[in-house]
């Protein structure tokens, strides 16, 4: 022990010595760090608030279920189904875990591990947002999926109520298709509600009813575990449901119409004369909306938006036509109303009509002799019509075509409906350049030339003809009822124009159209069916010329010449003639309207 | 014979401030895992398992005290030393592999990890080595000597690895070496010649030691994987604020987003839960630790009684250090656990063992051994 008793006296002076100058550091030391902790805690604090809340605090949006849409007997035309769609919260995917969940999903899925991958990895995206993997998942993956589901931290499956069009192509043109809303209309729509993963009405009823349809959004505020597992809900808001649109469409009607086209272009409507409501309206070919809800059928969908045969495009209200032959009508109401035109006055065709240097053609090149009114109509001779229009102002057509609706748009439930062309001397300065001729009101009286029509136009001409003067706005909604069945709003039956004509001079057409169909040798004599008494208007309208000339087929009749209940327009592209094509299909129409009346009184007996 | 007056010679202040920091340890390890407490039905109940160590380590505190002084423990030394490096190359060759490390060894049934055992024999053998060769203290021998005994448990921890234990041999052993007397020349020496080899240290370093330590400079590199600890410690602590959430009321601690949070992140769950006031407290109850041990220190009589006591102190300070501070990026997380108020058997016992010493010192200050 005496070994050390020097050293340690001589150390233990040094030892407080040095031991202050530990204190010393060891003080320094604790004074830093409880700075770091005074700045996190208080000068950084609320900064770090902000991130636990963000950590925890997630909205959730609850989709509503979109408004369904009805025929006008109650049979659903378009539902929702739900949706099982893979989601992931990208935030709670472990880092280290990411090429597991892509490569186990990619199994399950059968969709390639990169695409998922690039997905997890997404960087410009908003957060907390969950970013869709996969949509529309069958009933095996999603028990895969559920039964394995800690392998796969920050994927969820969710149920999204999507549309279901029950009927495929059915009335395609009619309801229209939804889409998903761009980053661009984002930024637009979101003030009236829309969030970013929302499907917006892109055509048809889907379209113009999208404000009823819709509905509101629910929400959840949840409290959620590092995983993303909810731990608590904090607070709730049911979804409002989209309300119920319920349609005109006589859905049996429908199917036929749409069966008697089969594979030609064109478009079929069908009205109730009386009120103007559309019992029918087809155009073709059609398409199935339900490709744009499913995924992965852009292949499909880029043939429809990119094929010459305008798949999308609703040729009833979106297209213009020259009414051809059909327009003769409205001349010769003109003529008779002017009181430049009686029954008694006849013109005689030999197949031409002179007009200075130029020459017009009948179509029947031998000529039709002797005629008045009525057979012109009947024969749709082109050399009464000249004569007739020879002797008429184009302002006088252009006001009886406007009295009728022509060159403006009917108002019909559908969107981007078009206006057509009723010209005039103005029109034709403004348009064209040039003053209107003679020879323009000779191709105007038989509907040709600038003259430009839209099939739905046709048909409420058509029907003001029909029920004496009463130009209807067509009718497609009939009302839109709540999901608790309260009716929000109706659709009252709308007269465009009432047109001021004398009733002699209504029952001279008539009979006129009358004879088209019932007599022997009417040019629509193939629209004739038993039990009824018709009347139409056939028209063939040339387009292009010499050998790239195709013609297209008019047709547009009334049924019972009594008291009409349904008018028809049919429009073919690429046709013989509205006598050998239009006719017999309104024809089938006409028949099966008729089996299937006979079918409802003998019900209601 | 059980000799009671022991107990009137206490340091009482030194166990006081002991057994509270041990009791918040055990609320916040409640706090920590009620959750899965819960979720287990009180099946898996860590506040109760720390109790049962706290108790056991008790025993063995008070085993120290009446039948242990440290005098006694200073005759065989060298063999707990050797003991101990053998435990830990048994570790390495047989250990348990949890979290990406060898550190456990399982024996009948306990779960013990040597390199927290390897903290305290290699104080005890350092400080025996300083107290025999104190007369050297000028001499480069004296600094060279414990270095070449520090570096075989290093090397040795660092290849479990365990980057946390290692780093708490290094100001250990300095302040051990400063206050014995060396030389500050070659301190200095030996504290540059330190610095300028980290380079190779780091290549000694593993992978994932490598990434912990870039973390650490940017946690935002890697958010979800290895920085997300770090940064959700951090938004744990900051959200604290001043006053705290109140005790289970941690959002951070309660929904799972702190991991590791009743072990080596338990002090996340202290600040976000009793804010800065109650970082404060801890903090501070660890300084009246650190100062009462440096205090008997002096106050001891006995060489080797004194660099002890100065090895003890500097070792819970570097805990305390290099724990809290990962807890808000001031330090590299490294898996180093929180003397007294983590989770966790082996690191309770240290901590046990650690101030039964103290008190023994404190108890025989008055003699020279």
């Amino acid at each position: 022990m005496a070994r050390y008793r020097q050293a340690d006296e001589y150390f233990t002076n040094l030892f407080e010595g040095r031991i202050k100058v530990l204190i010393i550091i060891i003080l320094f030391s604790y004074g830093i760090l409880i700075f770091k902790f005074w700045k996190v805690q208080i000068a950084e604090g609320d900064v770090y608030k902000g991130f636990a809340l963000n950590n925890r605090i997630r909205s959730v949006i609850i989709q509503p279920p979109r408004g369904k849409i009805f025929d006008s007997e109650g049979s659903i035309l378009a539902d929702n189904r739900p949706s099982f769609d893979v989601e992931v919260m990208i935030e709670d995917v472990p880092n280290d875990k990411k090429e597991e969940i892509s490569h186990g999903l990619s199994e399950i899925l059968n969709i390639p591990q990169k695409s998922i991958l690039k997905t997890i990895n997404l960087s410009r995206r908003v957060p907390y947002v969950p970013e869709k993997i996969a949509r529309d998942i069958d009933i095996c993956q999603l028990t895969e999926i559920q039964e394995t589901r800690e392998k796969f931290p920050g994927i969820n499956v969710q149920a999204i109520p999507v549309r279901d069009y029950k009927k495929g192509k059915f009335a395609s043109h009619i309801l229209g298709y939804i889409g998903k809303i761009s980053p661009s209309e984002y930024t637009q729509l979101k003030e009236k509600g829309y969030y970013i993963q929302d499907y917006i009405g892109r055509m048809g009823i889907e379209n113009v009813m999208e404000g009823y349809l819709k509905g509101e959004h629910g929400g959840m505020q949840i409290q959620v575990d590092n995983r993303g597992y909810t731990d608590k809900i904090l607070g709730s808001k049911d979804p409002v449901p989209g309300s119920d649109i319920y349609l005109t469409i006589d859905s049996a009607l429908q199917e036929k119409v749409e069966s008697v086209m089969q594979d030609k272009s064109g478009a079929i409507i069908v009205m109730d004369p009386r009120n103007g409501n559309v019992l029918a309206l087809s155009s073709t070919p059609s398409f199935d909306p339900n490709i744009f809800v499913k995924p992965t059928q852009s292949a499909q969908i880029n043939k429809i938006f990119s094929s010459k045969k305008k798949y999308l495009i609703n040729r009833a209200i979106r297209e213009q036509y020259p009414p051809g032959s059909t327009f003769k009508v409205l001349v010769a109401i003109t003529a008779l109303e002017k009181g430049t035109l009686s029954t008694r006055d006849y013109y005689f065709c030999n197949g031409k009509f002179y007009l200075g240097s130029l020459v017009f053609k009948c179509w029947y090149k031998y000529g039709h002799g002797n005629v008045n009114i009525i057979d012109a109509i009947r024969y749709s001779c082109n050399v009464f019509f000249y004569n007739v229009g020879h002797r008429l102002k184009v302002k006088d057509i252009h006001k009886w075509a406007d009295q009728f609706g022509f060159g403006k748009k009917t108002g019909i439930d559908l969107d981007k409906e078009i206006e057509g062309v009723n010209p005039s001397n103005e029109w034709k300065k403004r348009n064209i350049g040039e003053s209107w001729y003679p020879g323009d009101t000779i191709n105007l009286s038989i509907g040709q030339g600038y003259m430009l029509i839209t099939p739905i136009q046709l048909a409420c001409y058509l029907c003001a003809i029909a029920n004496g003067g009463l130009l209807y706005k067509p009718r497609l909604i009939d009302k839109i009822v709540s999901t608790s069945g309260e009716i929000i709003a109706t659709n009252p039956v709308k007269v465009n124009n009432k047109i001021n004509m004398s009733d002699k001079n209504y029952k001279i057409i008539r009979q006129g159209m009358a004879e088209v169909v019932e007599s022997r040798y009417g040019t629509g004599s193939k629209a004739r069916v038993k039990g009824f008494t018709a009347s139409g208007k056939t028209g063939t309208i040339q387009m292009g010329f010499k050998e790239n000339q195709i013609n297209h087929a008019w047709f547009m009749g009334f049924a019972p010449n009594e008291a009409p209940e349904i008018a028809i327009v049919i429009f073919i592209e690429n046709a013989v003639s509205g006598g050998t094509d239009a006719a017999p299909i309104a024809g089938e129409i006409l028949d099966f309207y008729l089996y299937k009346r006979g079918k409802n009184i003998a019900k209601k007996d | 014979m059980l000799n009671l007056k022991i107990l009137k010679q206490l340091n009482y202040p030194l166990l006081i401030v002991t057994l509270t920091i041990l009791i918040i340890g055990i609320f916040f390890i409640y706090s920590a895992s009620y959750q899965i407490t819960l979720v287990t039905n009180a099946e898996i109940n860590y506040a109760a398992k720390q109790v049962v160590w706290s108790i056991i380590s008790l025993i063995v505190f008070f085993l120290i005290i009446f039948f242990l002084s440290y005098d006694k423990i200073k005759l065989f030394t060298y063999p707990l030393f050797i003991v101990n490096i053998v435990t830990l190359l048994i570790v390495l060759a047989f250990g348990s592999e949890r979290y990406g490390a060898q550190r456990w060894l399982s024996i009948g049934g306990f779960i013990l990890q040597p390199s927290e055992f390897a903290k305290l024999t290699f104080i005890l053998a350092l400080a025996k080595l300083l107290s025999y060769d104190i007369q050297n203290h000028k001499s480069i021998w004296f600094i060279i000597k414990p270095l070449i005994l520090s570096f075989i448990p290093i090397i040795l921890i660092l290849k479990q690895p365990d980057l946390g234990t290692t780093l708490t041999f290094f100001p250990v052993l300095f302040a051990m070496l400063f206050v014995a007397g060396a030389s500050i020349k070659y301190l200095s020496i030996l504290l540059i010649s330190g610095v300028s080899a980290l380079p190779f240290f780091w290549i000694m370093l593993k992978e994932y030691q490598k990434n912990r330590i870039r973390v650490f400079w940017d946690p935002n590199m890697d958010p979800t994987g290895l920085g997300y600890q770090s940064i959700q410690s951090k938004i744990a602590v900051g959200s604290g604020g001043l006053f705290g959430k109140g005790w289970l009321h941690g959002t951070q601690n309660q929904l799972n987003f702190l991991p590791k949070r009743y072990t080596d992140f338990i002090f996340s769950v202290v600040g976000e839960e009793w804010g800065f006031i109650g970082v404060c407290i801890v903090l501070a109850l660890y300084l009246c630790l650190v100062i009462i041990g440096l205090y008997i220190a002096s106050k001891s009589k006995d060489t080797f009684g004194k660099l002890l006591g100065i090895g003890i102190s500097i070792m819970i300070l570097g805990h305390v250090m290099i724990n809290t501070g990962m807890t808000v990026g001031l330090t590299p997380i490294t898996g180093l656990p929180l003397l007294m108020l983590s989770y966790g058997g082996s690191s309770v016992l240290t901590a046990m063992i650690s101030i039964a010493l103290l008190e023994s010192i404190w108890i025989k200050r008055k003699y020279d051994f």
